[in-house]
């Protein structure tokens, strides 16, 4: 039986490992999802691990190394489909946050000196689709739990997942939240992807937006809104920017009447 | 002279290689190495509000995210001069002991037993230890649970916050949460049995050095003022420049700390050996055994 089963692999990049670590928290159905699937690698939770052909790759983190640069491309040759799992894979995490080669390079250097590394040589951290074409997207700092068996339970039928389009501010509104930007405390619920269920403002406390950017978001709206609540164009750039790695970088220039 | 390299340290979190070398009978050096890349942690939280380092620290890692925000509000706090209430106090330590339950149980039955019972991994390790399996996946989610009702969610919660929380668990939650907690007792201490019957190569090594917070009024815990060493050295919180002096190595993105040029190690391990005369309770120290340091924190 096991042939018939899809090959899976799921894979860690640079990161936090959160993402990895959230499939291990699905402790009720761990059993049955290494039974529903044929799990090839997973280094975090298993050591017979073979690296062939894939049905499924989950990947997790950003590329921050010429060693993971190769590894992302050899796992896109093997894999029919590929799904970026937790911000860092789908928009290079708080560690692409220096959007600019040159201010990366900068910090890098601070950090670690002159030194060459023997092992592996650093790069500039990017999501992964920045070297490979990807097919799904599944944010989340980490991914959530029920978004993620749902998607992996149609992707082992063979079926596209079914991702949420729409901010985290539809999630607060369901459950009932009085809205915390009308008491100009600083949440971007409006322009952050949903699938928490808007955890954050049910602790009374604003989105962060550890899930990044939604595409169809009016950041526009939300930067005015903000100023008007008397923040500064900084604050709330660098709010925008604090988990959303390469994905803020079209907004912010998209939004009219920032300064530039 | 030899070399055996390992390119991925399997059920670790994060990637890691070891390549050692071996001239004859003789172990001449040892390579670590993270291949994990750099993130530059350190650079990004400057000229961020603090409470926004406090958001962002925590991803440097997922199995003790708890561990880094609690430290960080803990040294935010510090910085800021903010006092916490003691229920303020009470409730970080629970969100903590979550952690701790959660980790230790993925640690020793997930990542650590399958090497020492011979099973590439904990599911197929039910076959031959179902019920160990099935109780432990369930002490596991306790453990989530705890953090998700303390600090909002499994993995990077953000209910603590500096001076507080956003918002306090009902008493019928704590509750709850007592009840199962006294449930897997009779469990932890068969995991403390468990561990000590295991077969532990022989490795002979230098004796390590250990370090750890020292908790006030002689208690076993994870936070204090000071720092305690095994050679019984304390040093105030403040010094703490003497052992966190990072340098770079050039085979690993992960920096590396000595205390008078000799390494340490910290964590569980570290606990047991420096406070482990001060737990209290069944699973104390009579029951102790190699290993066993992980299981002596639950």
């Amino acid at each position: 039986m096991k042939k018939d089963k899809l090959k899976i692999g799921i894979y860690e990049l640079t990161g936090c490992a959160g993402d990895a670590l959230l499939i291990l928290d699905c402790e009720k159905e761990l059993v049955d999802i290494f039974q529903a699937a044929d799990i090839q690698s997973f280094l975090m939770a298993k050591s017979d691990n073979i690296d062939g052909e894939l049905d499924v790759a989950l990947v997790e983190g950003s590329v921050s190394t010429e060693k993971e640069r190769k590894e992302v491309l050899d796992i896109r040759k093997r894999a029919k489909v590929v799904v970026a799992i937790g911000i860092c894979s789908c928009f290079g995490g708080i560690q692409a946050a220096f959007l600019k080669e040159n201010e990366w390079e900068k910090n890098f250097k601070e950090v670690y000196g002159k030194i060459k590394m023997t092992h592996t040589k650093p790069l500039h951290s990017k999501p992964i689709d920045a070297y490979i074409k990807v097919d799904y997207y599944l944010p989340g700092c980490p991914i959530d739990k029920e978004q993620f068996l749902s998607t992996f339970n149609r992707i082992i039928r063979g079926n596209p997942p079914e991702l949420y389009r729409f901010p985290v501010c539809v999630e607060c509104k369901w459950n009932e939240n009085d809205c915390l930007l009308n008491k100009g405390i600083p949440c971007l619920g409006p322009v952050t992807a949903a699938g928490c269920g808007a955890v954050c403002i049910n602790h009374n406390l604003p989105c962060v937006g550890c899930w990044g950017p939604l595409a169809e978001a009016n950041f526009t709206s939300e930067y005015h809104l903000l100023k008007e609540k008397g923040f500064t164009d900084d604050f709330i750039k660098k709010k925008m920017g604090n988990f959303s790695g390469t994905g803020i970088a079209d907004f912010l220039g998209k939004i009219k009447g920032a300064k530039r | 002279m030899k070399k055996i390299k390992i390119d991925h340290l399997a059920r670790v979190e994060g990637n890691g290689g070891v390549i050692a070398t071996i001239d004859g009978r003789a172990v001449t050096d040892v390579k670590f190495a993270i291949y994990e890349g750099p993130r530059l942690v350190e650079r990004l939280t400057l000229g961020k509000t603090p409470e926004e380092d406090v958001n962002i620290v925590p991803r440097i890692c997922a199995i003790c995210t708890v561990s880094h925000k609690y430290a960080a509000l803990r040294a935010m706090e510090n910085a800021l001069s903010v006092n916490v209430p003691p229920k303020v106090s009470l409730f970080r330590e629970l969100m903590h002991l979550g952690e701790m339950i959660e980790s230790h149980s993925l640690h020793t039955y997930y990542l650590a037993l399958p090497d020492y019972v011979g099973f590439p991994n904990a599911i197929a390790m039910a076959a031959q230890f179902s019920l160990e399996v099935k109780i432990a996946l369930e002490m596991k989610e306790f453990g989530n649970h705890i953090m998700k009702t303390a600090a909002g969610r499994y993995i990077h919660g953000e209910n603590p916050v500096i001076g507080g929380f956003g918002k306090f668990p009902s008493k019928d939650e704590l509750l709850w949460i007592k009840s199962r907690a006294i449930q897997f007792m009779p469990f932890v201490l068969k995991t403390v049995d468990l561990f000590c019957g295991l077969d532990y190569p022989l490795v002979p090594e230098e004796k390590t050095m250990y370090a750890c917070c020292n908790p006030e009024k002689n208690q076993y815990g994870f936070a204090g003022e000071e720092i305690l060493l095994s050679t019984g050295e304390i040093l105030s919180k403040d010094d703490y420049k003497k052992l966190t002096n990072e340098f770079v190595v050039s085979h690993s993105y992960a920096k590396r700390s000595r205390y008078k040029g000799k390494p340490y190690s910290v964590g569980a391990l570290a606990r047991v050996n420096n406070l482990g005369e001060r737990l209290k309770g069944e699973p104390s120290l009579q029951q102790r055994g190699p290993g066993a340091g992980n299981l002596l924190c639950l």
